[in-house]
């Protein structure tokens, strides 16, 4: 079978080789290119492989085998590699091997279409809300989300801080009518589970203690703050606001949701404070008549 | 901007960010894997602005798919014109390959059938990037495990047509070269190639199984690779030379003391080092 190779002219650079009249790709017919990646990749995902496949390579069949076998670990790997960069704290949770076989019923349920693997694993913890072996672990597939929306927000545009020299030309009421704007890649994710602390305590250099009440439900706000990725434990007003705020409800609207959310009702102070001293924000629209400043 | 051609240079990744920003040490370029910086802003890309402000840049795409029967994904090249225009590279490089299929991608390096059809697909595609990127580009040959029946064309014949009728340069991967020469027991036919359409070399390591050679750039180069690389320089001329290592990355003064060594291949056979 190499004699072709071997065979082939050489006169001043001639490139030729006689193909191999034989097997499936024999024929060679238009869109043949099409049907062997088709096979390929049929054979890359499933262990079985049929025998117009094995045929399409010069090898023998064990070999083949063999060799498609070497392929389809290197595919796995590659996802397994950046699900785990993406997820850092699900690995620890639940160990190199158990990831590494929910990367790949991950992969066969939900295949990648981008070439750039940093996009890959978006929906990793809506598939692992519905994956039984890890039942066991109510709280992964919402520490799954919340590491997803960490990843985008490291890999958000770089924003600018809004500084509150910009808001001064507001009076209240235009103030209240405005919709605020957040740096890019902020994301508010509520939780039935303690996600923030979970996530905080798996955090390399975490130095205290090494303790979680399962208990506890947690809303996470995940902000890029410079290049370093935030993630804040909101109280359940504060969540309420926030997510109002991100849904791009007025100022006004998201302080009344946020006094609905408790039976003590928030300290709307405490929320303005909080939101225009460390908010993660961007900037304002205002649909009010700007206060004449001049 | 054109990269001297005794320019020698490492892979950057993650591990080594660090060590390269403190220490700065005299390399002729680095590259990069461009789907590592497709991010709209945030840390690696100031990483990577950082590198550049130091050293000419290498761009080396992984994802486009080339050779993918799908159709182009025009979106993925818009990144990389995006991070292109960013980061002004010295080269731009992809691979003769392809890795995507009926909409779902295996993000792996695939082989090719060497036919008529894949040139024409590979040349209109080469062509489009170029276009697209106002500049050539370089396409590096794959290492493989499998080559197929319906091939008419040697790997080296395909590459020299391709650049020839696209007017692409070629990424000469040695490593490659000799892990498929291996794999498949088939001579290295350095001859179908032209020395003017080789814009880079690659070297890495492999590892040396059983039933074959695994290309995964985990090891330093083999005696094998480095003898092939000096055939190469000979009957070529001295090329911008690059050490990848992908995985299991020592310290990086392992990669630098590859690259230093790579530098006594270019300087010619009195002044190499016993490999």
């Amino acid at each position: 079978m190499k004699q072709a190779l071997r065979a082939a002219a050489r006169p001043a650079r001639s490139t030729r080789v006689q193909p191999e009249l034989r097997g499936a790709g024999s024929a060679t017919p238009a869109g043949a290119l099409d049907a062997v990646q088709r096979a390929f990749a049929s054979a890359l995902r499933d262990a079985a492989t049929d025998s117009a496949t094995i045929e399409l390579f010069r090898l023998d069949g064990q070999a083949t085998a063999r060799r498609l076998s070497i392929y389809r670990g290197n595919v796995v790997a590659a996802v397994t590699r950046a699900l785990s960069a993406s997820h850092p704290v699900c690995v620890q949770l639940v160990g190199d091997e158990f990831f590494a076989g929910l990367a790949r019923a991950y992969w066969k349920s939900t295949p990648s279409i981008s070439g750039d693997l940093g996009a890959y694993g978006a929906t990793l913890g809506d598939f692992i809300a519905e994956f039984e072996p890890c039942a066991s672990l109510p709280y992964l597939a919402d520490v799954a989300r919340l590491e997803w929306a960490v990843h985008c927000a490291g890999s958000a545009s770089d924003g600018a801080r809004l500084s509150l020299a910009q808001l001064a030309v507001l009076d209240a009421a235009a103030l209240g009518d405005s919709q605020l704007e957040f740096l890019p890649g902020t994301a508010l994710l509520r939780s039935a589970h303690p996600i923030t602390r979970i996530w905080e305590i798996h955090q390399a250099g975490f130095d205290g203690a090494f303790e979680v009440d399962l208990e506890v439900a947690q809303s996470a706000l995940v902000y890029r703050d410079g290049f370093a990725v935030r993630v804040i434990g909101l109280e359940p007003a504060a969540a309420v606001f926030y997510e109002a705020l991100l849904a791009r409800h007025s100022l006004d609207e998201a302080l009344d949701r946020a006094a609905c959310a408790t039976t003590a009702g928030p300290d709307r102070r405490a929320l303005l404070v909080d939101l225009f001293q460390n908010g993660p924000l961007a900037g304002f629209a205002v649909h009010s008549p700007v206060k004449d400043i001049a | 901007m054109s990269l001297d051609s005794h320019a020698v240079g490492i892979g950057l990744r993650a591990p080594h960010y660090r060590a390269l920003d403190e220490q700065r040490p005299a390399l002729g370029f680095v590259e990069v894997h461009s789907e590592n910086f497709f991010a709209d802003g945030g840390a690696a890309l100031r990483v990577l602005e950082r590198a550049r402000a130091a050293y000419p840049v290498s761009l080396h795409g992984v994802g486009l798919s080339l050779g993918s029967a799908d159709t182009l994904a025009t979106g993925h090249l818009d990144k990389l014109a995006r991070l292109a225009a960013r980061i002004e590279p010295c080269l731009v490089s992809e691979h003769l390959c392809w890795g995507a299929i009926a909409g779902s991608h295996l993000n792996d390096l695939l082989p090719l059938p060497y036919t008529d059809e894949a040139l024409t697909l590979m040349v209109g595609r080469v062509q489009r990037v170029q276009e697209r990127l106002a500049r050539p580009i370089l396409i590096e040959n794959v290492s493989a495990y499998l080559d197929y029946r319906a091939s008419t064309y040697s790997e080296t014949g395909f590459l020299a047509e391709l650049a020839r009728r696209s007017g692409c340069q070629l990424l000469l991967d040695i490593n490659n070269l000799y892990v498929n020469a291996c794999n498949f027991g088939a001579p290295t036919r350095l001859s179908d190639l032209d020395g003017v359409t080789i814009g880079e070399i690659h070297l890495a390591g492999h590892t040396v199984t059983e039933d074959c050679l695994i290309d995964d750039h985990g090891s330093r180069v083999s005696a094998p690779v480095w003898a092939l690389y000096r055939e190469a320089i000979a009957r070529f001329g001295v090329r911008p030379t690059l050490i990848e290592w992908d995985t299991d990355i020592p310290e990086l003064a392992v990669l630098l003391d590859e690259a230093s060594f790579a530098s006594s291949c270019q300087a010619g056979p009195e002044h190499a080092r016993a490999a």
